[in-house]
Formats: C-alpha cells, sequence, structure tokens
C-alpha cells in the first residue's frame, strides 16, 4: 500500500532538512513542473481527479482553471495555502505541516507556477507552534536552494513565499474570510461571486487550496494522473489521511486508499470500541458533518459515498459516539464552539446559533420544554445551505440536525424526565 | 448592454444583465423586504430577510440583494417557506433588541419595527436577552444605543463608500458583534449624519431630534439647503409649524451644515423687530418707522449728493427674486449701478465665463477626475462625495493635487503632493513633453488616456493658474468643470444682475442695454455703470460714497478692518436675520425672514434652479428681503407692487432669457449666457479687503461664513474633537 503523502514522515523525530528530502525524491515535481507550460502542469491535476481536502471537495484542477491566465490577467496573483485547521476533531493538516514540511512547500511552488501566482502564502492556525516553526526553518533552506525566490532552478519563474500565522478563528479558516484576514481586515466571509480565482487577495486572482490538497500535488506530477487514480479504491482518487477520536481503543491518523469504509477505520484501524463502550454512531469528516449510524458502518469514505449516506467526508476525521456519552450533550458541545465562532455577520447565524445553544443546554440541564425539539428542527432548516452568507452555519446544524433525526428518544427523554439520562451514570 | 428575461411571481421583465434578483424584483414591481441593503451601497447580504426561491437551484431559499440574476431566471418573492423564514429573521433580531418603541425616536420610520407589524410577529419563542448597553452620548450631535441595532452595517459601508470617512467599523465576533468607533472614542469625523439617516432602526439617532416629535406627526416641506453652493435639496420636517429635524430631498446626501446647521435660525438671537439709531443706540421701533426713516434718507442723499453716492451690497444666501427686487430697486429707484456683493472676492476667476459647471450627479460618467482644490470636501460636500462615488461605485479614476493629507488621499489612484500651480505646471508639462516625475507622468498619462475629464476648479485661483488650467484643458478631448462656488445663491446673485456693470442675464450695461431694460422696467436708468464692492469700500473712505444698504451681508464680521470704514458713512441701512457686527454699527437695522420662513427660488452652482419653499411663519416681525425692500421703493415713489414671488419670477422669466423656460430642477445651459466664452471676469480682487479666509469653525467644512457660528448643533463639535 503506497501512502506518498506520509512516507517521509518520521513520528516523533525531526522532519527531512531539504538534502535529505532531496535524497528521498523531494523537488523532482519542481523541475518536471518548470520545464512545461503552467496549462499542462493544470491538465495533469484536472485528469488526476484531484478533489479538495478542505471539506467541500471540488475538483482542484477545476478551480485552477477558472484563474485568468496569460499577458491580460491581472496582477499580481496569489496561491494560499489554507493551513488553518481549527475543524474540531481534524488534525490531519497538522501531521503534514510538522511531519514533511518540504513537501508541502514543493507543493506550493509546483501549484503556484500552475496558475502563473507570483506570491505565495501560508496562512497556519494560531495554535500551531511547531509546524509554523518547521515550516519557517523548511522554507529558509528552499530559499537556499533557490526552490524560492527569484528565476527558480534557473528558470523564468519566480516566486515569493511567507507564513501568515492566523489570530485564532475558527471563521480563518473559511476562504474568503482568510483572504480579509490576510489582508489584514476583520475576517468576516466575503459574498460569491466574484470567486476568489478572479477577485480574491487585495481584489486579485488568488487560488486558496488546503494543505493535504496541495500536498498531492508533487506526486501526482511525480508519477502521473492514472497512478494517483489507483491509489483509491474508489472513484475519487488518491489517498487519504483518515483520523479516528473518540472512545476507540487506538485513535489515531493513517494515510489510507481514498474508499476505505467506516467499518475498516474503526475496527481494524482504530483498534474497535474501548472495552465496555458500544459504538452508537460517527461524525464521519470533522465537526460539520451529518452523523452516521451503526447501519452506515459500510459506506466508503470517499466524497458520494458519504453524501449518499446523508453526510459529507468534510475533512475525512471522524469522532464517534458511543453509548455512555449523551448525544445531546456532543452536539451541545459543538454548537457552543460553532456560536463562538460565528463571525456575526448575518442573523441567522449570529443571533441563531447561541440560542440553539442555549435550547440545548437547557434540554442537558433537565429544563427542556416540549416543542423545543420541532424549534430546534425548524432552526436548522433555517440555517440550511443559502440561507445565510457562508457555510459554517449550514455545517454548524449538520452535527444537530441528524441527531435530532436518529436520537430523537434521547432528546424526547431529556425534556420528558426533565434531566440527562447519562449524568447520574 | 444587453437585456435578460427574468419571471418574478409569474410576471415576465426584462432587466440590464449584471442586474441582483432583487433589482429584478423590484423592476417587476414585486417587493421583498431589506434591512441591510441600500441602493447606495454595495450589497452586503447580511440580514437575510431578502430571502426568494429561485426555481430549479438546489438551495431552497436565495438571497436577493447579492445573488445575480440569470437569464431565464424564475423567482418567487413570496411562499409560506418564505415567509416562515422572514419570520423567523425577525425573531431572531427582536431577541436582543430593546423593544422601546415607545421612547424610540426612529418609531414610525424604522423598518425593523414596520417588519414586524407587516410579518405579524406575537409573543417570542426565545427567552428574551436584553443584553442592556447604556446608550453612548459621548459623541457630538449623534448617539448611539447599541442595543436596538440590528447589525446591518449600513453606517460602517455609506461612512466608507460614500464618505470615505471610515469612522464606523464591526467589533468583535458572534453575537457580542457590535459597531464601534476606533476603541469606542467618541466621534471624530464629518458628523453628516449619513449614518443616522441610513440606519434602519433608532441605534444610531441624533441629539437635536431627540424626544422632539414622533415621526408620523411630521410634516415635510421640500426646500434648498442654504449654506453652500452646491443647493442640496432638503425636506423641512415641521411640527405644528416649527421645524424639527431636516432630511435629505430624494434621500440624496446632507453634510452636517445642511443637517444640523439649520437650528441657527432658531436662535435666540435672531432680531425680530426693527431698530433704529437714537442717541447713538440701537432702539426697537415700528416697521413704518424704519423703513420711514430709509425712505426719507435716501431721498434727502440723493437729492444732497446725487444718487452716485448711494450704494448697495447684496446678499449671496437670499433668493432669486430678493436679489432681483434688490437690484432693481437700486437700478430704478435710486438710480444707482453701485450694486454688488462682497463674495464676488472670493470667487475663481473664469467662473461664468470660461468654467461652468457640470452636474454634479453626473461626476461618475468622467473616466478621471482631477481634484485640483484639496479642500473640496470641505467648500463643496457634496461635490467631494459625488467624487467618492464615481471612485467607489463607479471606479473612476481620481488625480488629487494635494500638498497635505485628507480623506481623498485614500481613495486616489495618483496623488500629486505639491501645490496647485506646481502641479498644474508638471502636467502641462508632461502632456506637451513627456517629462516630469513618475506621479506627473502617472497622471499625464491617465488623463491623455480618458474619454472624458472632469476637472475640480478651486474656489480662488491666480491669473497664472487659470491660464494652466486652459492649456492642460486645451491638450485633452473633453473636459467638464467643476468650479466650487462657497455660498448657496451666489450664481443667482450674478444671475439676476448684482454686480455693477451688468443688468441680469449677464446684459453688459451699454447704452443699447440701458435702453432695453428702461423699456422693459419703464424706468430712468443710471447711465453710468457702478462702484464695484471693492471701489465702493475705497469710496467711503474717500468719502465718495455716503449711504450704503446692505442686504444679508456681514462684512464688518468677516474683515473686521471693514468695521471703521462703515463707521464712516453718513448712513447704513442693514437687512439681516441676526444683528451682525455690520448690524451694530447701522443706522436703521430691518429684521428679515430666513430662507426657512420664506419663498423663492436659488440657483446653485450647476445654475440649477431650485424651489425654496417656506416651512415655517418669520419670527417675530421679520419679513422676507423683497417685501421690504418693495415697500421702501413705494415710499420712495417706485412703482414696485408684486403681490408673491411668483410674480417676481415671472418677471425675471421675461427679463432673463436663460430664465425664460427653465423648469425647476433643471440647469440653465451655458449657451444662454451672453459670456459665455468671453474674457469677463467676474471675480475681484483686492490687496486689502477680506485678505483672510473666514474659518468660523475648527475646520472648514463646519464653517459656513456668520450664519453657522449660530448653530447650537454644529457649536457641540469642536468640544468633542480629539486629536488623535
Ligand atoms: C467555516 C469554515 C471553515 C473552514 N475551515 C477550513 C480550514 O480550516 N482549512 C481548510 O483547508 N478549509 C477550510 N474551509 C474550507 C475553505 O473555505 C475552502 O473550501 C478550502 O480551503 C478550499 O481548499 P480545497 O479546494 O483544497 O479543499 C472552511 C470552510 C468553512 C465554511
Ligand atoms: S454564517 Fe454568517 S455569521 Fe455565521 S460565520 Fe458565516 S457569515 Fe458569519
Ligand atoms: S456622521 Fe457622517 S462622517 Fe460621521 S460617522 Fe456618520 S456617516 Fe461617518
Ligand atoms: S447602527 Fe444602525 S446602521 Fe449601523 S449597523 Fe446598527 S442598525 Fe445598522
Ligand atoms: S453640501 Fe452644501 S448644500 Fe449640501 S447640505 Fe452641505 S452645505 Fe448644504
Ligand atoms: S437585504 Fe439581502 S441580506 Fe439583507
Amino acid at each position: 500500500m503506497e501512502q506518498p503523502l506520509t512516507k517521509n514522515i518520521r513520528p516523533d523525530q525531526e522532519p527531512l532538512s531539504v538534502k535529505d528530502y532531496e535524497k528521498a525524491g523531494g523537488y523532482q515535481s519542481v523541475r518536471k513542473a518548470l520545464a512545461m507550460p503552467p496549462q499542462d502542469v493544470q491538465n495533469i491535476v484536472k485528469a488526476s481527479n484531484l478533489r479538495g481536502r478542505g471539506g467541500a471537495g471540488f475538483s482542484t484542477g477545476m478551480k485552477w482553471s477558472f484563474v485568468p491566465m496569460g499577458t491580460d490577467a491581472r496582477r499580481p496573483k496569489y496561491f494560499v495555502v489554507n493551513a488553518d485547521e481549527m475543524e474540531p476533531g481534524t488534525f490531519k493538516d497538522r501531521l503534514l505541516l510538522e511531519g514533511d514540511p518540504h513537501q508541502l512547500i514543493e507543493g506550493v511552488i509546483v501549484s503556484a507556477y500552475a496558475i502563473e501566482a507570483e506570491q505565495a502564502f501560508i496562512f497556519i492556525r494560531w495554535a500551531y507552534k511547531l509546524a509554523t516553526k518547521r515550516l519557517e526553518q523548511a522554507i529558509k533552506e528552499a530559499y537556499a536552494n533557490n526552490y524560492l525566490g527569484k528565476n527558480i532552478l534557473g528558470t523564468t519563474y519566480s516566486l515569493d513565499l511567507r507564513i501568515h500565522g492566523s489570530a485564532g478563528r475558527y471563521i480563518c479558516g473559511e476562504e474568503t474570510a482568510l483572504l480579509n484576514a490576510l489582508e489584514g481586515k476583520r475576517a468576516t466571509p466575503r459574498a460569491k461571486p466574484p470567486f476568489p480565482q478572479v477577485s480574491g487577495l487585495f481584489g486579485k486572482p488568488t487560488i486558496v487550496n488546503n494543505a493535504e490538497t496541495v500536498a498531492n500535488i508533487p506526486h501526482i506530477l511525480n508519477n502521473g494522473p492514472d497512478w494517483f487514480k489507483d491509489l483509491s479504491r474508489s472513484n475519487d482518487a488518491g489517498t487519504k489521511l483518515y483520523g479516528v477520536s473518540g472512545r476507540v481503543k487506538k485513535p489515531a491518523i493513517w494515510e489510507l486508499p481514498m474508499g476505505v469504509t467506516v467499518r475498516e477505520l474503526i475496527e481494524e484501524h482504530a483498534g474497535g470500541m474501548q472495552d465496555g463502550y458500544a459504538f452508537r454512531g460517527v461524525i464521519p469528516g470533522g465537526a460539520s458533518t451529518d452523523f452516521l449510524t451503526p447501519d452506515h458502518l459500510d459506506v466508503k469514505m470517499d466524497y458520494d459515498s458519504v453524501a449518499k449516506a446523508g453526510s459529507r467526508l468534510g475533512t475525512g476525521t471522524m469522532i464517534v459516539l458511543d453509548d455512555k456519552t449523551c448525544p445531546i450533550g456532543f452536539v451541545h458541545n459543538l454548537i457552543k464552539f460553532f456560536a463562538r465562532e460565528s463571525c456575526g455577520w448575518c442573523t441567522p447565524c449570529r443571533d441563531g446559533l447561541p440560542w440553539l445553544e442555549k435550547i440545548l443546554r437547557s434540554i442537558e440541564e433537565g429544563a427542556g420544554q416540549p416543542g423545543d425539539i420541532e424549534i430546534l428542527e425548524q432552526h436548522c432548516k433555517l440555517l440550511g445551505p443559502g440561507n445565510t452568507f457562508c457555510a459554517l452555519a449550514p455545517g454548524a446544524v449538520e452535527p444537530l440536525q441528524s441527531a435530532i433525526k436518529y436520537f430523537r428518544e434521547d432528546f424526547e427523554r431529556h425534556i420528558k424526565e426533565k434531566r440527562c439520562p447519562w449524568k447520574i451514570l | 448592454m444587453p437585456n435578460m428575461t427574468v419571471t418574478v411571481d409569474g410576471k415576465k421583465i426584462e432587466v440590464p444583465m449584471g442586474s441582483t434578483i432583487l433589482e429584478a424584483c423590484t423592476a417587476a414591481g414585486s417587493r421583498v423586504p431589506t434591512l441591510c441593503h441600500d441602493n447606495k451601497l454595495h450589497p452586503f447580504g447580511a440580514c437575510r430577510i431578502c430571502l426568494v426561491e429561485v426555481e430549479g437551484t438546489p438551495r431552497k431559499f436565495t438571497p436577493s440583494c447579492t445573488t445575480p440574476a440569470t437569464d431565464n431566471m424564475v423567482v418567487k418573492t413570496t411562499s409560506p417557506g418564505l415567509i416562515e423564514a422572514r419570520r423567523m429573521v425577525l425573531e431572531l433580531l427582536l431577541i436582543k433588541h430593546p423593544l422601546d418603541c415607545p421612547v424610540c425616536d426612529k418609531a414610525g420610520e424604522c423598518s425593523l419595527q414596520d417588519l414586524v407589524h407587516e410579518y405579524g410577529l406575537g409573543p417570542s419563542r426565545f427567552d428574551p436577552e436584553k443584553g442592556y448597553l447604556p446608550p453612548d452620548y459621548e459623541s457630538a450631535i449623534i448617539e448611539r444605543n447599541i442595543s436596538r441595532c440590528i447589525l446591518c452595517g449600513k453606517c460602517v459601508r455609506i461612512c466608507d463608500e460614500q464618505n470615505a470617512v471610515g469612522e464606523w467599523a464591526f467589533t468583535r465576533r458572534g453575537t457580542r458583534a457590535r459597531i464601534s468607533t476606533d476603541f469606542d472614542r467618541p466621534l471624530d469625523c464629518e458628523f453628516c449624519g449619513e449614518c443616522v439617516e441610513i440606519c434602519p432602526v433608532g441605534a444610531l439617532t441624533t441629539r437635536q431630534f431627540k424626544y422632539k416629535a414622533r415621526s408620523w406627526n411630521l410634516e415635510g416641506t421640500a426646500s434648498v439647503c442654504n449654506y453652500c453652493g452646491c443647493g442640496c435639496g432638503v425636506s423641512y420636517e415641521t411640527r405644528e409649524g416649527r421645524i424639527m429635524r431636516v432630511g435629505p430631498a430624494r434621500s440624496n446626501y446632507l453634510c452636517t451644515k445642511g443637517r444640523f446647521g439649520w437650528d441657527a435660525v432658531h436662535h435666540a438671537e435672531r432680531l425680530t423687530t426693527p431698530k433704529m439709531r437714537v442717541n447713538g443706540e440701537l432702539v426697537d421701533c415700528t416697521w413704518d418707522e424704519a423703513l420711514s426713516i430709509i425712505a426719507t434718507n435716501l431721498k434727502v442723499i440723493k437729492s444732497r449728493h446725487g444718487a452716485e453716492k448711494i450704494g448697495g451690497l447684496g446678499s449671496v444666501r437670499t433668493t432669486n427674486e430678493d436679489s432681483y427686487v434688490f437690484q432693481k430697486f437700486l437700478r430704478t429707484v435710486v438710480e444707482t449701478n453701485n450694486i454688488d456683493t462682497l463674495a464676488r472676492l472670493k470667487t475663481p476667476k473664469g467662473l461664468n465665463t470660461t468654467f461652468f459647471s457640470g452636474e454634479l450627479n453626473k461626476m461618475a460618467s468622467h473616466e478621471v477626475i482631477l481634484v485640483l482644490d484639496k479642500n473640496v470636501g470641505e467648500i463643496n460636500p457634496l461635490t467631494g462625495i459625488e467624487i467618492v462615488r464615481a471612485v467607489n461605485k463607479k471606479d473612476r479614476k481620481l488625480i488629487l493635487v494635494n500638498d497635505e493629507f485628507n480623506k481623498f488621499n485614500k481613495i486616489a489612484t495618483v496623488v500629486l503632493p505639491t501645490s496647485t500651480v506646481n502641479a498644474l505646471e508638471n502636467l502641462v508639462k508632461a502632456l506637451s513633453s513627456g517629462a516630469g516625475s513618475e506621479e506627473s507622468k502617472r497622471a499625464a498619462a491617465m488623463l491623455k488616456a480618458a474619454k472624458n475629464v472632469a476637472i475640480i476648479v478651486p474656489a480662488q485661483l491666480s491669473d497664472n493658474e487659470f491660464t494652466l488650467i486652459r492649456d492642460l484643458a486645451g491638450k485633452l478631448p473633453e473636459v467638464t468643470y467643476y468650479p466650487l462656488v462657497r455660498r448657496s445663491n451666489f450664481q443667482g446673485s450674478l444671475d439676476m444682475g448684482v454686480m455693477p456693470s451688468y443688468y441680469p442675464g449677464y446684459r453688459k450695461i451699454d447704452e443699447t442695454s440701458t435702453a432695453d431694460f428702461a423699456g422693459l422696467w419703464n424706468a430712468v436708468l443710471p447711465e453710468t455703470t457702478g462702484m464695484n464692492a471693492v471701489e465702493m469700500i475705497k469710496a467711503i473712505t474717500q468719502g465718495k460714497l455716503a449711504a450704503l444698504y446692505i442686504m444679508g451681508d456681514d462684512p464688518a464680521g468677516s474683515d473686521p478692518g471693514l468695521k471703521g470704514i462703515l463707521q464712516k458713512l453718513e448712513f447704513l441701512v442693514v437687512q439681516d436675520i441676526f444683528l451682525t457686527e455690520t448690524a451694530k454699527l447701522a443706522h436703521v437695522v430691518l429684521p428679515a425672514a430666513s430662507s426657512t420662513e420664506k419663498s423663492g427660488t436659488f440657483t446653485n452652482l450647476e445654475r440649477r434652479l431650485q424651489q425654496v419653499n417656506k416651512a415655517e411663519e418669520p419670527i417675530g416681525e421679520s419679513r422676507p428681503d423683497w417685501e421690504i425692500i418693495q415697500d421702501i421703493a413705494k415710499k420712495m415713489g417706485g412703482s414696485m407692487k408684486y403681490g408673491s414671488t411668483r410674480d417676481i419670477l415671472a418677471e425675471i422669466r421675461s427679463v432673463v432669457p436663460a430664465y425664460k423656460d427653465l423648469a425647476f430642477g433643471a440647469c440653465w445651459a451655458r449657451e444662454k449666457s451672453p459670456l459665455a466664452g468671453m474674457a469677463d471676469d467676474l471675480s475681484l480682487t483686492s490687496d486689502s479687503i477680506m485678505k483672510q479666509e473666514v474659518i468660523t469653525a475648527e475646520r472648514l467644512l463646519f464653517s459656513s461664513g456668520m450664519t453657522i457660528t449660530r448653530s447650537h448643533e454644529i457649536g457641540t463639535i469642536r468640544h468633542y474633537k480629539i486629536e488623535v
């Protein structure tokens, strides 16, 4: 089983230096890419079927193709790595950032070249101090070896790469809020259209890609689209970093072929549930995805299959709900996070999420009222896609709406018994 | 632009490409509720009340204000689901809202109140959370009541997108988000009140209107601001015949003077009775006494010294009708051409001969705007606003000449950091030889590439600058000038012939024109042209002017040096709304009605004929200027008998060709002036009088001659201004 993204990562050790990375075959894709026209790089990535690992799963090659190219394009153009990773339960980008910073930098160079960008940024989560330190070191090495800077490897292509530490807000991960933050403005999303590809950072054409997405690029260039597709066990190409947290025996993160099943992840890789705990459900892709239940254990963890099961692959890092954890408490915890992280721009999210949080809290504390569930449901509907300014709120209510669907009796019991049945256990 | 077809609520309509769904709905006559949208601003999409259903989209609802319409789109603006969603938005907005409508000045014109009423919300299902934040009384003029704010961001955007000030911003996030100034300090801005005007709820209100009236008890009178040459349309909102508040007509814009400075006319020091000098003291008298003294004295002086020893200084703040009657009185009754306004000293050379202003609302039709007066936003605030709008809404390019820093620097494409004369020289050089600094070259290239250019002409010009502007314009394909004009009816006073060498309509005084006007007016007219304002002042010192009639101007207030000179007059009549420094020297003082208390017309800097309408009764015994003058004329044997300002305007239309068929609201065409393109200079210069710029407040923006100093509201600004 090939694990291109993690093959250089040595747990609990310093990442590879530029020399060791080169020895391991690193930076070859830069040479390869710079020898062809940018458009060809785009075409290879498009043919590879790579889908964005930031959550929405949009085709990366397609996204790039919207960037105006050639001499008429407005400049400078920007390439931005989204390494804000604040999704609860998600820590996949961190592994790549800390474990193999040169791989990311290599991906940045090739991606930026593909869209003819002259400036790149890595927008990194505030708390990722170690990753920031290692990236800074790696960038320094890359400059010293002419992978970055003026006339890379003697070609006419030049690229400047900088790290921007986020001020620490979940909304900064939303790509347009990220761009505002990068411009030094308040991190609120922007209206789309215009899309960043056309009018992004400082109004210039910009691509924002997730860190894991970018890390895939060198391997696609080196080995070709077909190799990349063959890595997968499903329609969606490549490998994926999957994570499992919750009361399983071995919570961790693994690089596996796209399309492994939920069951394989939990039972084989995570070693099954801890003794005395039974599996009740899972949110498969970070906090802002719908629950899957024991009925869905054989669902393949790829974009289309998970969507068909009524959820989203999201970040591919799952949180398991067990029978000794109150689902209302579980969801309440998540909604509390989202309410706090709402940017405050639009009414339904700004004033709606805190209020959802309050109802959930009162249900959990035994003060729920008949009718509360219906209000929660109605509100989940109001916070659906299109009703809010960005995708934070629709994502936020995904675990709640599915919890009501699958664990309705638990909600009802809380209200009827005026207490949390799990509290006395 | 090509059109597209959109079906709204079953109605098929054509809208231009690029329209939003909201625009299509409006065009189709379907009303979609909005809270955060305003046509003046970029779409924002925050309130989510404007949701509609679009057929064939995966999303259930779509915000109409931010979403572009597409060809053959089918839109539904109402459905049970939409109503439910909108009710929910309102319900959420009310969670924290204090619902203190009974004591909120916005009640009755509050969008939130109206929508809650329309959507029939009953008791809330949500526990109210009236997180009471105390109102903020720290700022001048404007009060902030955060608890009422619905975070629509309109205040933030109008101040930034339209004003280029950017005083408001959001702070914090989630449910704690709120609007704030830098570090919550008191406002330190232009105090235009546009943010108050646009706030859909009672979160921003004014101290001036606080608890003054319920909005539904107000009656509006459309009129014109009397502070600067822009002549913004105002609506005087009265309750029981007294102005309570002033807003913009046609929701365009008002600056702080127009919106708040009107309260000067309610000042306790308004003149309410005529006064005459008895034993060296000014004492109240009756109208009959005052007018008889004036008539008698003018007759005596005329017969003793000759009419050429009598002069009149007119006003640039009174109506066309007042000015017309004033000059006609002096010409036909007193029989002198010693008629002028001092404001001609503060006027750009070339105004009304070379420089005819373009229309302000067409500023954005110019590809490049060249600002030659950094104080444009302070002298003519609306002109400044139109520049910002052109740049921010239509992406026009701005070349700014500014050797300091102000808000226009923030939006300028190129800044030429030097004096106007240097900048002009550099631009002319760069345009002809391609030489010069990087900035001049960039600016010149922009000017050259532009199809049309707007040039903001400084409020005052040296001869050199004047020539340079003409040289520059000569090198450009199409130029529209926007000369700055300080006072409200300066243009009108010129049009009406308040000048010693021109009859109304810029007819140069000569034998033919004198014969014509003698016929028109059925009067004997003086044979020679008169003295201009500078000459009259000089004549007083030389004993060549014995009597002066000043209508609505305060020379001694503007230039204290004139005090001693005016005291030399044998007879001085001052007609004003206040006992000004000049009035204090007069032998007779006449109380005039203010522009809020009378009707007539103004002609603004665009040469737009505008109706001034009476909103309140004249205070005390004060009367409109023309009525007073007509009565004196009668007492002196003149034959004026106008029944109303309409009669006067009818006569103006018959005498001034440019006004003949001029509709209200229209601008007269430059071709209508006999002086268009001529070398005549209608500005005056003097090296002794009115040399100082009179700034009656901390900023030129808050200053507008002497009247504004009586505004209580504007007076509060300086106390709160803090230096950053
Ligand atoms: C509220 C919110 C938070 C997000 N946070 C992240 C994040 O931390 N990292 C990330 O890569 N994408 C995040 N996204 C998705 C980005 O907006 C964007 O889709 C992604 O960076 C695109 O990269 P990709 O095409 O490579 O997936 C977030 C989206 C939303 C709505
Ligand atoms: S849904 Fe609205 S309030 Fe929530 S984060 Fe997005 S823009 Fe901000
Ligand atoms: S009064 Fe005018 S300048 Fe001041 S904050 Fe409001 S909009 Fe801005
Ligand atoms: S103060 Fe008024 S205009 Fe400003 S955000 Fe609040 S509600 Fe909107
Ligand atoms: S811009 Fe001029 S006319 Fe308009 S409100 Fe201000 S002072 Fe009055
Ligand atoms: S009016 Fe459209 S979201 Fe507010």
